[in-house]
């Protein structure tokens, strides 16, 4: 899998900062403490302001689709908000709906470290 | 609430699919021309113009200009990704019903093909983004770049939800050929199997290549004036009985119903509202059907079925030829041409007049339209019927 570079800008520095630190920051109300995906900028609830806060990392799989290239899909994360995430190390025909997953981190070459989600036990089997 | 009081009295469609040569406005003015003269109008008859571009853009307010209207009453480019022709039947309703226009003429038209390339790459040409930084190059960098991955996504949560398979979006597939095969204006009409559906190449697992719509070049327009005017016209006109939207604004967290319920469901229901029926009572159905899996996930949000049961009435044969409920007459988006809400609205006047030849559904007269725009984001539903609701 090849993952094309990722570049920051000022709006993303933080996050990216983060993220070469192993932290992946979301954002959060600063007035009615509701979690955001990270390019919100004000609260979908109350319209406050949204402050950057770092995510536990654990995530539950939502959806999924593979192409020639790359498994990628939403999580959603323990606080709420879904992120729209690549998925590493992990035998698609395993995948379903619910599946644990946390957080990792890519390191490409020339890029900005870029959050990807795993199996939290590596040969996870399907629970009917 | 206004009661509907506005019929299509003109349909006009060009040559569609590979036809070269030609650019995005030309289809355009031809497509009008075409509609104003089944119509049996002449462009000064026409106070009202509604235009709507796609990828190669060039359709634009200068159309007027080009078909040498003056005088507009009512001239605006329309915006609602897939939805819009279903938005520009509603205004131009309206504006009808409040006497500001009386013959209002909403085009369509696209040119995204060239000789040497595929559909695909057709597409991928117009939409690929230049580098990007931030948050957009993240985007880029971990696949969400194209539909067919935004609708594959939204296709897998409802395959894991309800149990929908792969073989179940190939009976759409499969049912909308059979149709095309008596169209003549389609792009596809070779028969397909199932099984043809599951070799197909996989584009953005779950969706194949067979899931997928055309990319055509083409233009069509509707001529749309007051019911009154429209009952002695050259061609049987087709009452417009309701219409309706639905945005959903889904949210991204935890409890989306991104996947699972769309805008169908509040754009039917004040479609259905409007015009005074319920799905028992719609004979036909012309779904927008961008991929197989759209098709499903509006049937049942519409009420032709219970939620999650979208799979199995299209594996039942249903929705083909002879079946019970007879959806996307002329082989839709999939198998006869993208012209985006297009497609279905001129099969749903065809069927109306019952123009159909050998496709022709016998009970023509409560037809459902949709539009989607977007990734599920924007939803339309006309109702229509060669009957007068008066």
């Amino acid at each position: 899998m090849s993952v094309p570079q990722v570049q920051r800008d000022g709006f993303s520095a933080a996050f990216f900062d983060a993220a070469g630190q192993s932290v992946l920051l979301i954002k959060r109300c600063t007035k009615c403490g509701t979690y955001g995906p990270p390019r919100q900028t004000t609260c979908r609830r109350c319209g406050a302001e949204a402050e950057w806060t770092a995510a536990s990392g654990d995530a539950t799989l939502v959806t999924w689709t593979t192409t020639s290239s790359m498994t990628f899909g939403y999580v959603e994360l323990a606080e709420g908000p879904w992120l729209e995430t690549i998925l590493v190390n992990v035998d698609p025909s395993l995948l379903y709906e619910g599946a644990p997953v946390r957080v990792t981190f890519l390191r490409p070459p020339d890029s900005e470290a870029i959050p990807a989600f795993s199996f939290i036990q590596t040969g996870a089997t399907r629970h009917e | 609430m206004l009661q509907p009081s506005s019929a299509i009295v003109g349909l006009g469609l060009t040559d569609v699919g590979k036809v070269h040569g030609r650019g995005a406005g030309d289809f355009a003015a031809d497509a009008v021309r075409l509609a104003v003269s089944d119509a049996g109008m002449s462009m000064t008859d026409i106070d009202g113009l509604l235009v709507m571009s796609g990828l190669a853009k060039g359709v634009n307010l200068t159309l007027a200009d080009t078909l040498g209207m003056s005088d507009l009453a009512l001239l605006a480019e329309i915006k609602a990704f897939g939805a819009t022709v279903g938005a520009m039947i509603e205004y131009a309703s309206l504006a009808i019903a409040t006497g500001r226009a009386t013959a209002i003429a909403c085009v369509f038209a696209d040119a995204p093909l060239r000789t040497n390339s595929g559909g695909g790459a057709a597409w991928s040409s117009y939409t690929a983004r230049g580098p990007a930084t931030g948050f957009a190059s993240l985007r880029t960098a971990i696949g969400f770049s194209s539909p067919t991955a935004h609708y594959a996504l939204a296709a897998r949560r409802h395959m894991s939800r309800y149990g929908t398979t792969s073989e179940q979006f190939g009976a759409v597939a499969v049912a909308q050929r059979q149709w095309a095969q008596h169209n003549s204006q389609a792009q596809f009409r070779e028969p397909i199997t199932v099984g043809d559906h599951q070799q197909s190449r996989m584009v953005s697992d779950p969706l194949h290549l067979l899931d997928c719509c055309l990319v055509s070049n083409g233009g069509a327009a509707v001529i749309l004036t007051s019911a009154e005017r429209a009952s002695d016209r050259a061609r049987p006109p087709v009452y417009v009985w309701g219409w309706g939207q639905g945005h959903p604004g889904y949210s991204w967290e935890r409890g989306s119903a991104f996947g699972l319920v769309t805008g169908a469901v509040q754009s039917g229901q004040a479609a259905m509202e409007m015009a005074g029926v319920a799905p028992a009572d719609i004979t036909v159905r012309e779904i927008y059907d961008c991929y197989t899996y759209t098709v499903l996930v509006t049937l049942e949000d519409y009420g032709f079925c219970a939620k999650g049961e979208g799979g199995p009435l299209a594996a039942s044969g249903a929705l083909g030829p002879g079946g019970a409920l007879p959806t996307n007459t002329g082989g839709g988006q999939l198998s006869a041409y993208y012209l985006v809400g297009m497609t279905p609205l001129v099969e749903a006047v065809i069927q109306a007049r019952g123009d159909g030849g050998d496709r022709q559904v016998a009970d023509n007269n409560v037809i459902l339209v949709s539009g989607n725009g977007g990734i599920l984001s924007h939803h339309t539903t006309m109702i229509l019927s060669p009957q007068s609701r008066n």
